[in-house]
């Protein structure tokens, strides 16, 4: 008969405790569902902000690391990192140069960051590029010293075999100069038969007073020294050669970091395609000797004197604020495609044509040069944007 | 029967009051344990909803700070060229230590022909493109940020300028290929001129592939709402309407702050509103920003006990941040 009591006699304690540990476990789990809400909500917040930190590095990378190509309105150019930085593993960005007419490109770089997430960015760029009124294939405030006959100077407009694309040029004359004569006596008869161009035989002319230092200074908004401190390969003082520059590969592209890379100006077999776009501006602080039959193209600086011979052609402009020397024999006759500026800025100094030389002028070289050196420069004052899409 | 009875003996008193205090003991014990899990179950909630301003504040006001530059007027009765420092006008409007009225950017596109009063932009609203982006339509109470070109063989004269728009149509309005940029449907925008008072633009002065900004004015405040509390507001100028609250609640004395600094991180001094026009002192100011250091400090909507046990109290956390504007950084 006990056994009924024993049933009658039931606690509250098995209540109480399940319905504390139901209540507590509801505010516990809404906390953590809260709590997780919340970490994914900052988790989110931390990825936008690291996606729009790589697409702000990869547009900075762009612009600052301007790679000196010829921008051609309706080709995008595009390059990409996979990791922005050593401590941002798995982010990278995309870069898009668009070019938007004849001065403007849009750069546009996509951040993505682990995750997924996304953002871009994009900034309205002018191109700074040069203003160089070439007149003549040799624009010089000296007379210059010819030797021998086989040298070759025209004044006539020539596009470089195989470059496709070029803009129709005028025709020059073969040398300007601000001199009273252009050449070093004595000058043969089957000498001057070499220098040909626009006007009368031979193409020259002398006493030109809007040939002056100004003229080897001041290019449109840039100065020589802008332009020589942008050039992207720099040779000191000290480092005067002879070089041999050759285009290279990084892999499959155009090697870029190669400071003996000057782009590829051939197009003929067994040419190096993939520099054929690039169009560096070196600058030299001294005296700058090339040749081995070795080849570039772009814009050249030479703040002292220039020896170009051994078979070494060079497409596009060359400025030397000292004396030319082109020489070589057969053919490793030095020769220049584009224009030729030689300012002669030492007393008696005196540029130097000989052997199987020349200088052609060429109006497509020079502008592809030009662009190629230009440098980008954001429009002051609203070219940074973010992209919504 | 009897030997039955005293079988079934009950609790004597002794044991009744035992059993009570105990199980008050007990009971009293999960009370507390729910009462303070609820307590830090709360605060914990609002600490969270205090980050949550904050993080907007340091996400909704950079990013629309972020794009603030400057418009250039050309003064060739003056002598002056554009750039020069007298003649930069900031698109920050109006400035405080609690509040800033700016031109915010609302879309940006790249023009594809241009008119004696209008300039045509690649895209229309429900264009998806690097060429028309924005995340809201245009409307007419914008105002249009024009590139303009000057002369193509020169940087010098390149300047941008703002002008309000009067009309916008994107019916029937297409453009032309351009570049990479394919044809498509594009967006007009009708102004009275280009010219300014100050500058005497002209539409060949404006090249097509030059960019635009469509820009809303807005003003960020500090304000009390009608329910007594402060929030960070946010007005459209440009469209007459009301403030609208961003975040909130935020402390009254200091919950939004901002300090304007210059190129070289000091402090640009400007009595607020420091809203002068052209060529004024203010505008001097204001076109000497380069950072905008922005401070959010948020208190909980209710007062709790953080830990559980103590009095309620109201909860405060802060965040500070620096802004600098990407386009007011070039000159």
């Amino acid at each position: 008969m006990r056994s009924p009591c024993v049933r009658n006699e039931r606690g509250i304690a098995l209540v109480v405790a399940i319905v504390a540990l139901v209540v507590i476990g509801a505010i516990v789990t809404g906390t953590f569902f809260m709590s997780t809400i919340e970490q994914r909500t900052s988790i989110n917040a931390a990825y936008t902000s690291r996606a729009l930190e790589a697409a702000e590095a990869g547009m900075n990378s762009a612009v600052g690391g301007w790679v000196p190509v010829s921008y051609t309105p309706g080709t995008d150019v595009v390059f990409s990192k996979t990791q922005v930085s050593a401590t941002s593993v798995g982010d990278s960005f995309q870069v898009t140069v668009s070019p938007l007419n004849s001065e403007l490109l849009l750069v546009k770089s996509v951040g993505t960051s682990i995750g997924g997430v996304t953002q871009t960015l994009a900034t309205a760029v002018r191109l700074n590029t040069a203003d160089v009124n070439v007149t003549a294939a040799i624009t010089t405030t000296s007379p210059i010293n010819f030797n021998g006959a086989a040298f070759v100077i025209d004044g006539n407009n020539a596009d470089p075999n195989g470059w496709g694309g070029c803009p129709p040029g005028p025709n020059l004359y073969a040398i300007r100069t601000s001199s009273n004569n252009w050449f070093v006596p004595p000058m043969q008869q089957n000498q001057q038969d070499n220098v040909t161009g626009l006007g009368n035989w031979p193409s020259v002319q002398t006493n030109q007073n809007d040939i002056s230092s100004s003229t080897f200074e001041n290019f449109g908004d840039l100065t020589y020294n802008q332009m020589a401190a942008a050039a992207t390969i720099q040779f000191q003082s000290y480092e005067n050669g002879p070089y041999q520059p050759t285009p290279t590969l990084n892999g499959t592209r155009c090697n870029y970091g190669d400071r003996y890379n000057w782009g590829e100006p051939f197009r003929t077999a067994g040419y190096v395609a993939e520099c054929q776009n690039y169009f560096p501006t070196i600058h030299a602080y001294g005296n700058l000797h090339l040749n081995g039959g070795s080849r570039g193209q772009g814009v050249l600086l030479v703040d002292g004197n220039l020896i170009v011979d051994g078979g070494f052609q060079f497409y596009g402009l060359v400025i030397a604020k000292g004396s030319v020397n082109l020489g070589g024999t057969g053919s490793d006759g030095g020769k220049i495609y584009g224009g030729l500026f030689s300012q002669n800025i030492v007393i008696n100094d005196q540029s130097i044509i000989q052997g199987n030389a020349s200088v052609q002028y060429s109006n497509c070289a020079i502008l592809r040069a030009l662009q190629g050196g230009a440098y980008p420069v954001p429009l002051s004052g609203h070219a940074w944007t973010q992209v919504y899409n | 029967m009897p030997s039955t009875l005293h079988a079934r003996r009950g609790f004597t008193l002794v044991e009744l009051l035992v059993a009570v205090v105990v199980l008050t003991i007990v009971l009293g014990g999960i009370y507390n344990l729910l009462l303070n899990t609820q307590r830090v179950s709360r605060a914990q909630a609002e600490r969270m909803d205090m980050q949550s301003n904050m993080r907007a504040g340091t996400l909704i006001v950079p990013s629309e700070l972020r794009e603030v530059g400057y418009d250039t007027t050309y003064l060739p009765a003056a002598g002056g060229l554009a750039g020069s420092l007298s003649t930069v006008q900031s698109d920050i409007l109006a400035m405080g230590p609690t509040s800033i009225r700016f031109r915010a950017v609302r879309r940006s596109g790249i023009i594809c022909a241009v008119g004696a009063t209008t300039v045509t932009v690649f895209g229309q609203w429900t264009t998806v493109g690097w060429n028309a982006s924005g995340y809201r339509a245009p409307s007419v109470n914008d105002d249009l940020t024009i590139f303009v070109e000057g002369g193509t063989t020169t940087g010098a004269d390149d300047r941008w300028i703002t002008r309000d728009i009067i009309g916008i149509t994107t019916a029937g309005v297409n453009c032309p290929a351009l570049g990479a940029i394919g044809a498509g449907p594009g967006t007009q925008f009708t102004m009275l001129g280009f010219a300014g008072v100050n500058d005497p633009v002209t539409s060949a002065q404006i090249t097509v592939g030059s960019p635009v900004r469509l820009n809303e004015i807005m003003e960020y405040s500090l304000y009390t709402d009608a329910d007594g509390r402060n929030y960070l507001g946010a007005q459209s100028i440009s469209a007459g309407g009301g403030r609208q609250p961003v975040l909130g609640p935020l402390n009254p004395n200091n919950g939004f702050n901002l300090t304007y600094l210059d190129l070289n991180g000091n402090q640009v001094a400007c009595a607020a509103p420091c809203n002068g026009g052209f060529a004024s002192a203010d505008m001097q100011a204001r076109r000497r920003v380069r950072t905008v250091g922005v401070s959010v400090v948020a208190i909980s909507d209710e007062n709790v006990s953080p830990a559980g046990t103590g009095a309620n109290q109201q909860l405060l956390d802060s965040v500070v941040t620096l802004v600098t504007l990407r386009n007011a950084v070039h000159r």
